[in-house]
């Protein structure tokens, strides 16, 4: 008797779905992901936020901002603490042309027409290091910097960012510089508390 | 989308010299389903992607009142004062009474009353170990007299050399103290301006100001200004 022959029966897996899939969350990781820009990478210095616990009152990110950074640069064996502005790179409606122009640009153009800060900061402008994250300023720069801030957007935020490290006494002179220009709401920024 | 795959098909083998009679056979291709799957996954993705918050800095929010010539008198009883010193340590004190450290503040030691004020204002029972100073914001600020008045000022002193993690960590407890005491404030009613009775508003009244050379305060911590306390100077 001849032997019945099993059929062989072919595994074919269809990987279209999977292929489609993969796809999708290429395409939303790619769309989400922030890389860090050049200006972002090229800061002297790396923070490391205190701890606080998670408030429904945090600021937004597209909020106009002032960022004010109190971090230790190092200095040959030591370190020094030093003050850092930067601005978010938010969109502004500018009140007559009605046309939109980045917070960062805006106060840029204001402080060319200030000629202590547009001297003090020319190396900025030189290199169009002005689109740097954050530039080194001093408590006069940063005072004057935060009123042409206001200036430019009025409900601008300004948050203090601090290195957990620094003494008391850096953030109570900037948040002295923050009041005598009138700007008595602020924010710290900090970084989520692992319970 | 691109097509899928069909059965896998191999190359006949033939046979040298002779030509095969066998019968061809059909091999049958082998298919999963793949639907559910992909829909299941479309389901998840949706929801993670409607569900996610990306990873966004927190913020702990500060009000600084406007530069001001003249002084501001307060009755010393309404002014609880926080004082953090150069060394990291906690002091707590009310008007011109002795500062007493907020570490000695235990929860054992509390009276049976307000221990079961904390737990029926939902601190949880690693907050009553840990967090002193969330204990003691929470128990001057709803002290009878204190919470019906509303005038309880906290100022938080930080000495000038004083790590910046030590002070967000004491106003994030006063912060976590807040919203309690905001919860238990509002359960209260008072009389509007029209006569209505109306849910009693809280008004946080907070300062956060630098320890200063000369500082009274710092005359009471510092023992070589405490033994002149002693022999008659000021307190």
């Amino acid at each position: 008797m001849p032997k019945i022959k099993k059929k062989r029966m072919g595994f074919v897996i269809d990987m279209t779905p999977l292929v489609d899939i993969t796809f999708l969350l290429l395409t939303f990781l790619m769309f989400t992901a922030q890389f860090k820009s050049e200006a972002e990478s090229e800061q002297p210095f790396k923070l490391v936020r205190p701890q606080s616990t998670a408030s429904p009152d945090s600021i937004k990110i597209s909020e106009n901002l002032g960022i004010i950074s109190i971090a230790k640069v190092p200095f040959g064996d030591t370190s020094l603490v030093k003050f850092f502005y930067g601005l978010s790179d938010t969109l502004l409606e500018d009140p007559i042309t009605k046309q939109k122009i980045k917070l960062k640009d805006s106060v840029w153009k204001l402080v060319l027409q200030d000629k202590y800060l547009s001297d003090s900061l020319r190396e900025y402008f030189k290199d169009s290091l002005y689109n740097k994250a954050m530039i080194p300023v001093d408590n006069i720069l940063l005072g004057r910097l935060i009123r042409l801030t206001k200036v430019a957007s009025k409900d601008v935020g300004f948050v203090i960012d601090a290195d957990t490290s620094i003494h008391y006494l850096y953030v109570d002179s900037v948040m002295e510089i923050l009041r005598t220009n009138f700007a008595t709401s602020f924010y710290y920024m900090t970084a989520r508390r692992k319970e | 989308m691109a097509g899928g795959g069909g059965a896998l098909t191999v190359p006949e083998r033939q046979k040298r010299g002779k030509i095969s009679r066998r019968k061809k056979k059909k091999r049958l291709g082998f298919r999963i389903d793949m639907t559910p799957l992909v829909d299941i996954t479309f389901l998840l993705l949706t929801f993670f992607m409607f569900t996610t918050t990306m990873l966004k800095p927190q913020t702990i929010e500060m009000k600084v009142p406007p530069q001001r010539l003249e002084q501001v008198q307060v009755r010393e009883s309404d002014l609880l004062t926080i004082a953090i010193t150069d060394d990291g340590k906690t002091y707590y004190f009310r008007g011109r009474e002795n500062p007493d450290s907020i570490g000695a503040i235990n929860y054992d030691d509390l009276s049976t009353e307000q221990k079961i004020l904390l737990k029926k204002l939902g601190m949880k029972d690693n907050d009553l170990k840990k967090k002193k100073v969330m204990i003691l914001a929470i128990m001057e600020n709803l002290k009878p007299i204190n919470k019906k008045e509303q005038k309880l000022i906290t100022q938080l002193k930080v000495s000038s050399l004083t790590k910046y993690n030590k002070v967000i960590d004491v106003i994030d407890e006063l912060n976590l103290a807040e919203t309690i005491i905001t919860d238990e404030v509002t359960k209260e009613t008072e009389t509007d301006e029209f006569g209505n009775q109306v849910p009693m508003k809280r008004k946080r009244k907070f300062n956060i100001v630098q320890m200063r050379e000369g500082d009274s305060l710092l005359q009471v911590l510092d023992p070589k200004y405490r033994i002149q306390t002693s022999t008659g100077g000021p307190k």
